[in-house]
């Protein structure tokens, strides 16, 4: 025990260097591990938490004045006690957008009580404080990004009188703001519910104090008044609802119809959430997976090639009566000290990386986010270190040593017919003829490092690919808008089918089919110019007496392309042919389980009427020619589509996508990560070269190698680790990146269309030279001594 | 013209100056007290000579030879190798003087393990820009002159103590060069081994090749032609002997 002690202390002072490094290699991996997971619970709590830390209500009622809104919230009072209860009123001011397109700017505006408990509505507040004084406002961050302000900031806002918000309701041109509304502090940055939303996450909203609220709405047009409460019990919900209805029906408010709704779901739809929150803990998952992975590889080789420096000493240790069994329990005692540093540098990784956890829509959710520290993680994730260097020191000391070879094989011959600089550094990847414990160790973790990164690009870039291109995920065209009305307007139509700038038209009608007994929403494509097919993953676009299914129906019904369905509708019962698997685009906005295409002549056989009750609608798909001018086919569009067409590359976006777009960072921290696993394995393995090979290079002094020379022989050995991992990684990182592409692009219905990130790879690779050469030539003096003689008087 | 011809069939030729060693000191610094391993060393070998350097633990030999090799610098003096002056080069132009003019043959021979026989006898030559073909030519040759012409592809660890030193005295002739310094050549080596290259190097001296030898064993220093004593840094006995006497 005592020899193993001293042997331990030796190794210390000796070998401490490649112990830090060691060290770190671990605990880079572990403590990346550890955050991200940490990450990962807090993804899924996010929401729940923000939610509960929001007292936000979840019952509320809309209504055209204060005098009904006053009346609905004492009802409210009533119910659940005063807690909770809130008003808010929504004032036709500017800067502020109620629409998403800021083409029409009308405040959303809404009241906050100065009352403890009574500041429903604002879940977070991201900075600053709540709008308490009397020229106060709060902004969601959103509309403070947009607005350019911050707490402390000022702002000028004007509103529009009730004449003039009239007038423009009628016409969005006449849109003048009338009244100055002079300026106001913004308090602070808050966050709602409707921010958390994975589809309304970019609304703008304006909180005022109490006082600038009431000074306000004598002046400026009221759009709508809200009563909200947070009704916690299910019967409350009821009773209350009941009360509302009859307490405020339209006979009781002076002749007047009160726009009345009860919306029970004011979160931003949960299930859409957690749904989005799903995706981004599992993206934290496969980081934490990588990590993993990453460590159990990198931290058993960086013990080898730590072990590969200290070899010599184990033989002389040996010559002195140190057995195998001696060398084991001093190892084991060495692994536990380094497993325990390993442990308690990892915890400061992951307690100083957590405040980039969680990401997404749960960052947003995120009530504390910053600096966290999850113990149950974070101890279990100590010990898991300990216990994989610990294992990894037994495996490493259990490991024969390979036979040396007398004989030179392929890969010294390789490098024996080079100059002498780059000849020995080749030479300096090999003992014996095979390839060296730390060239070996050091090119597995560097592939591992590069082909992670490669993958990580790969996947980024295709991502960037899909997204800005709805065609990929079901929408194969450029515009689309709602048709008014039974069908589009035959004079419109007419001049929108005239313009050169329209490639192609066709009607979407929504509506529903039987198929193979179920009831299921499908869409039908019209074509009415050129042609619109639909996003096709497999197979191919329908033509009459043939369907295109969803990949849920097609999994849900065990179908094949080929296979035949029965449709029925309450005219007529026949047989479709499954033809292909796309992507069948929602059609208005009720269509949320869309499942098959068909021809506009088999919708008309087999289709059941569209209407909103059961989810349907008719809307015009406009493809545009290049070069078109979007503005001038819009506003012919617009005869039919009442304004309200849009941009589908701006405003198409599912959920599904949404969740994607939203995980791009952790490619990102992989990238990261694995760019400082490279460093670390590159710097342990260079040193450990320059360390090793000391002698071999004052050998080469003394034979006549200029110092210059000499230090070239680390910057070519830097030189060739990098040249080995970019070839092998790359490919090997782009393969796996199409993979795992191929892997998302199907699970969020899409076709799978990857893209190499030639560039980046081309700096990747760049990147990973001048890292390797640059470490090389960092670590070239150390390996160059400038005293040789008293070297070479040892071996 | 054949290495034999060259190397050990050549007549020593009239005393022209191959090292001039004058009024050199060397004083290493150490944590307790500075080591002076030379004070005011003087020695001049001529061209052809077979010089040994004998002298007890800490006289200043080996710092001496590795002044001669370029491979250290004195604190003072002068010190000249085939007429070129060593003291106030770099680094960078010692190594070239090395190329040209000096081959080290070490007590623990310094081979490079991850390279063959041969690959090692090559290394100089091509350090020293030979061309590839011609260096590898001379190699085979001299690895065949010294005994060891079947080892050619294998890994120094392979041989045994007297054919490794044999290999590290090919490697040091490698450029032909106008010195063979030569540091405990034996010293590693069982009594074959010793006198095997203690052979050799008489061969090599009869075929003209200036040696010098640094020893602190009597047998080996009396293979030489002269025989340099040194005590406390300084040289107090330049004689000459008769080889094997």
């Amino acid at each position: 025990m005592a020899a193993a002690l001293l042997w331990a202390r030796a190794n210390l002072r000796s070998q401490w260097r490649s112990a830090v490094l060691v060290v770190l290699i671990a605990s880079l991996c572990s403590g990346v591990a550890m955050a991200a997971i940490a990450g990962a619970r807090r993804t899924t709590t996010s929401f729940s938490r923000f939610v509960t830390s929001s007292k936000d209500a979840n019952f509320f009622v809309a209504v055209p004045d204060q005098a009904t809104a006053d009346l609905s919230a004492e009802l409210m009072r009533r119910s659940v006690g005063p807690k909770y209860v809130d008003e808010a009123v929504f004032l036709a001011t500017r800067p502020t957008t109620m629409d998403k397109s800021e083409e029409f700017n009308l405040g959303v505006v809404a009241e906050v009580a100065d009352a403890a408990g009574l500041t429903v509505g604002i879940p977070k507040i991201v900075a600053g404080g709540l709008p308490f004084g009397a020229r106060d406002i709060a902004v969601n961050d959103l509309a403070g990004e947009r607005l350019g302000v911050g707490p402390g900031d000022h702002l000028e806002m004007v509103g529009y009188s009730p004449n003039a918000y009239e007038a423009c309701s009628a016409d969005p041109a006449a849109c003048e703001p009338d009244v100055d509304l002079g300026e106001v502090t913004v308090s602070g940055i808050i966050r709602l519910p409707s921010d958390i939303s994975p589809e309304a996450a970019d609304s703008l909203t304006i909180v005022l104090s109490r006082g600038l609220t009431e000074s306000w709405v004598p002046l400026v047009a009221s759009q709508f008044w809200i009563s909200g409460a947070l009704v916690e019990s299910d019967a409350v919900r009821a009773e209350l609802a009941t009360a509302l209805t009859n307490a405020i029906g339209p006979d009781r408010i002076n002749g007047e119809s009160a726009d009345v709704f009860m919306d029970t779901n004011s979160q931003g739809d949960p299930e859409r959430v957690q749904s989005a929150l799903d995706v981004e803990r599992n993206g934290l998952l496969i980081l934490a997976l990588l990590a993993v992975l990453a460590g159990l590889v990198a931290t058993p080789q960086a013990l080898e090639r730590h072990r590969a420096s200290a070899a010599r000493e184990d033989d002389r240790l040996r010559a002195l009566g140190w057995t195998r069994r001696n060398q084991r329990r001093a190892g084991a005692m060495w692994s536990a000290l380094l497993g325990v540093m390993a442990g308690v540098v990892a915890l400061a990784v992951a307690i100083a990386i957590s405040p980039l956890f969680p990401i997404g829509l749960a960052r947003r959710a995120e009530p504390s986010p910053g600096v966290d520290a999850d113990w149950v993680v974070l101890s279990l994730g100590v010990l898991a270190t300990l216990l994989v260097v610990l294992g990894a020191g037994a495996l490493v000391s259990s490991g024969r040593k390979r036979a040396q070879s007398d004989r030179q094989g392929r890969l010294a011959r390789a490098f024996s017919a080079s100059r002498p600089v780059p000849a020995t550094a080749g030479r300096f990847l090999l003992d014996g003829g095979r390839m060296s414990a730390v060239a070996r160790t050091t090119l597995t973790a560097a592939v591992l490092g590069v082909a992670m990164i490669a993958s990580a690009a790969t996947v980024i870039r295709s991502q960037d690919y899909l997204i800005t291109r709805p065609s990929l995920y079901g929408a194969p065209w450029d515009l689309q808008g709602t048709v008014f009305g039974e069908a589009p307007d035959a004079d419109a139509l007419a001049a929108l089918n005239a313009d050169g700038g329209v490639a192609a038209i066709a009607l979407l009608r929504g509506g529903r089919i039987e198929v193979d007994g179920d009831e299921i929403g499908a869409v039908a494509i019209e074509q009415l110019k050129g042609s619109i097919q639909p996003t096709i993953l497999s197979g191919r676009s329908m033509n009459s007496g043939e369907v295109v299914l969803g990949p849920s129906v097609m999994e849900s019904h065990h179908l094949s392309v080929g296979d035949s369905v029965a449709v029925h509708s309450s005219g007529a019962s026949g047989v479709l042919k499954v033809v292909g698997t796309g992507v069948p685009v929602s059609v208005g906005s009720y269509s949320s389980d869309v499942g098959a295409i068909v021809t506009s002549s088999d919708y008309e056989r087999f289709g059941t009427a569209a209407s909103i009750e059961n989810e349907g609608g008719l809307e015009l798909a406009v493809r545009l020619a290049p070069g078109a001018d979007v503005t001038a086919v819009r506003d012919k569009m617009a005869g039919i589509t009442g304004g309200f067409e849009r941009v589908i590359s701006d405003s198409f976006r599912p959920a599904r996508i949404g969740n994607i777009s939203r995980v791009r960072s952790v490619p990102q921290i992989i990238e990261v990560f694995a760019g400082s696993l490279i460093l670390l394995v590159l710097l342990h393995a260079l040193a450990t070269v320059a360390n090793r090979r000391r002698h071999d290079l004052s050998v080469l002094r003394a034979l006549g190698m200029r110092p210059k020379q000499a230090r070239h022989v680390m910057w070519w050995h830097g030189g060739i680790l990098a040249t080995l991992a970019v070839v092998i990684g790359i490919p090997l990182g782009v393969v796996g990146g199409r993979l795992l592409w191929h892997a998302v692009t199907d699970s969020v219905d899409s076709v799978y269309s990857p893209r190499a990130p030639w560039a980046l790879l081309v700096v990747v690779a760049g990147g990973m030279f001048a890292l390797s050469v640059g470490t090389g030539a960092a670590l070239s003096r150390r390996a160059v001594p400038h005293s040789i003689s008293r070297l070479l008087r040892s071996e | 013209m054949t290495i034999s011809e060259t190397t050990l069939d050549t007549q020593p030729v009239a005393r022209d100056l191959v090292v001039s060693v004058n009024q050199v000191f060397r004083t290493f610094e150490q944590d307790t007290a500075p080591v002076r391993a030379l004070r005011g060393a003087d020695l001049d070998i001529g061209r052809g000579e077979f010089v040994a350097v004998m002298g007890p633990s800490g006289c200043g030999k080996s710092t001496l030879l590795n002044i001669v090799a370029g491979l250290d610098v004195p604190d003072e003096g002068e010190v000249s190798v085939a007429g070129e002056p060593l003291v106030g080069k770099t680094e960078s132009e010692l190594a070239v003087m090395r190329r040209q003019h000096v081959g080290i043959v070490f007590q623990f021979f310094n081979l490079l393990e991850g390279m063959t026989a041969l690959e090692n006898v090559l290394m100089p030559a091509l350090i020293a820009g030979r061309k590839r073909k011609a260096a590898e030519t001379r190699g085979r040759d001299l690895l065949d002159l010294l005994g060891i012409g079947d080892k050619a592809k294998q890994s120094p660890a392979a041989l045994s103590g007297g054919q490794r030193q044999r290999l590290a005295i090919a490697r040091a002739l490698a450029n032909e060069p106008t010195l063979l310094l030569a540091d405990e050549p034996t010293g590693a080596l069982d009594s074959e081994g010793g006198e095997e290259v203690l052979e050799l190097f008489t061969r090599l001296h009869s075929g003209g090749q200036t040696i010098l030898l640094v020893t602190h064993d009597q047998p080996v220093a009396d293979a030489a032609q002269r025989l340099v004593r040194m005590r406390d840094g300084r040289v107090v006995d330049d004689g000459r002997q008769t080889p094997g006497a």
